[in-house]
């Protein structure tokens, strides 16, 4: 009983410091965009372009280094925009396809970056940058007001996205041919769909890193797919595991001094095993 | 209809983070310096040795980027001393209190003066040390360190 009084106590203390706050919030907001998407991505077997971007805005964050530029977001949001659309730009006339393409991006950005930093970068701290930039470290806890503030914005804008595009998106994620026939701009919104992506990934590096964002946009889905079958709930499922797993993962690693981003994946493959474990009891009850 | 109303929700949600943000801005100097409960000087104490581990580094890292906030602030942290020399001048050697992140890839530290005639620690010691935070300009640059620091 003393542990849990001392845990709510430490929690309350800590909560008196504005950037424990801010981290809350963002956390809260990121894990919201993610996850919402994340369905999509999941269903469109898109996952794996999470991982490949979350490479590209680490060779940006890089050249942001070395061009020593105080606010490094802009940057990172071009450079990762770009190259989603070069990825998900689809047609015919590609010459590299698909899964090669996303590798071959990925590790070029990833492998351009190290070298970068290493060669030029004017901090004496090479390897905290590093893994700092990879792994999250206390990123999410060392944001600036601008981050916060450009966080809220972009989260908004993606919030709204969604709740606009909701049906457009639905119909392109499930039957992009029918959606097509039926008058809708799928390249247009399979390109708006990549854009999100792309600054969700950007937004969602401060949180748990650049290596661990992936489980942010697949565990959610994958959790709330064990358990329910419409789009709908599976997103309203998803937004909600992953807001919750966040927010715990986030108390406990402040709590308990653990790494930040990858107590909220742990927390992450906790709530799938539990989601998979109902999953199989609602599956048996119907048999 | 069920569009516009989500759509104003998410709205209002948003507007209410961002009233948030901004009331703990201009909180920032009494939230970060009042957690020593039991002292009536809360204000003017900052005991990092109370935190955990992620906390410390993240208050460490507040601390470096508006250091000015700090001036005549009690620092008291716990970590290893690490040692530094003037390049120009080898007869100075500069103590630092090294605190490293949860993933221990990452460290940074607060330089630290002991009062005159107290003794040293060797490199890597832990230690504990509490100290006023104040700046001093060395060659035309502005450092900080605490000062009139003691080891605990």
């Amino acid at each position: 009983m003393n542990f849990f009084v001392k845990i709510i106590n430490d929690l309350q203390t800590y909560f008196e410091f504005p950037f424990v706050r801010y981290a809350l919030i963002v956390g809260i907001l990121i894990s919201l965009c993610s996850s919402l998407l994340g369905v999509t991505l999941v269903l469109k077997r898109f996952s794996f372009i999470g991982d490949g971007l979350s490479h590209v805005a680490f060779g940006a964050m890089a050249i942001a280094s070395v061009l020593k530029l105080t606010n490094n977001m802009p940057l990172i949001l071009i450079i990762t925009v770009l190259c989603a659309i070069l990825l998900l730009r689809s047609g015919s006339r590609r010459k590299i396809k698909g899964d090669a393409a996303v590798a071959m991006i990925s590790v070029g950005a990833l492998a351009m970056g190290y070298l970068m930093l290493n060669v030029l970068n004017p901090s004496s701290n090479l390897t905290g940058d590093v893994c700092s930039t990879l792994f999250g470290s206390t990123s999410i806890l060392t944001l600036t007001k601008t981050n916060v503030y450009i966080c809220i914005v972009l989260s908004v804008l993606m919030l709204l996205f969604f709740v606009f595009f909701y049906n457009k998106i639905f119909a392109v994620t499930f039957d992009e041919n029918f959606a097509l026939a039926t008058g809708t701009k799928a390249n247009l919104y399979n390109l708006l769909i990549a854009v999100v992506v792309a600054v969700i990934i950007v937004l969602a590096m401060n949180l748990v890193g650049s290596l661990l964002i992936s489980a942010l946009v697949i565990f959610p889905a994958l959790s709330a797919m064990r358990v329910f079958k419409s789009f709908k709930s599976v997103t309203i499922c998803s937004a909600i595991f992953s807001v919750v797993c966040t927010t715990l993962g986030l108390l406990i690693s402040i709590v308990a001094g653990t790494p930040v981003g990858s107590t909220i994946v742990a927390v992450d493959i906790v709530g799938f095993l539990g989601f998979y474990v109902a999953g199989l009891i609602k599956g048996g009850k119907k048999a | 209809m069920k569009k516009y109303i989500a759509l104003l929700m998410a709205l209002l949600m948003v507007l209410s983070l961002s009233a948030c943000g901004k009331l703990e801005e201009e909180k920032v100097y009494e939230g970060t310096a009042s957690y020593d409960k039991n002292d009536d000087s809360i204000g003017d104490i900052v005991d990092l040795t109370k935190l955990s581990s992620t906390m410390v580094y993240s208050e460490v890292n507040q601390i470096m980027i508006t250091p000015e906030k700090y001036i005549g602030k009690t620092i008291k942290m716990a970590g290893k001393c690490a040692l530094y020399y003037n390049q120009q001048d080898e007869s100075k050697t500069y103590y630092s209190c090294i605190i490293s992140d949860a993933t221990a890839c990452c460290s940074q530290g607060i330089e630290f003066t002991l009062k005159e005639g107290d003794a040293y620690p060797d490199l890597n010691t832990d230690i504990t040390v509490e100290g006023t935070f104040a700046s001093y300009k060395e060659d035309g640059t502005t450092y900080y360190h605490l000062e009139n620091a003691k080891l605990l």
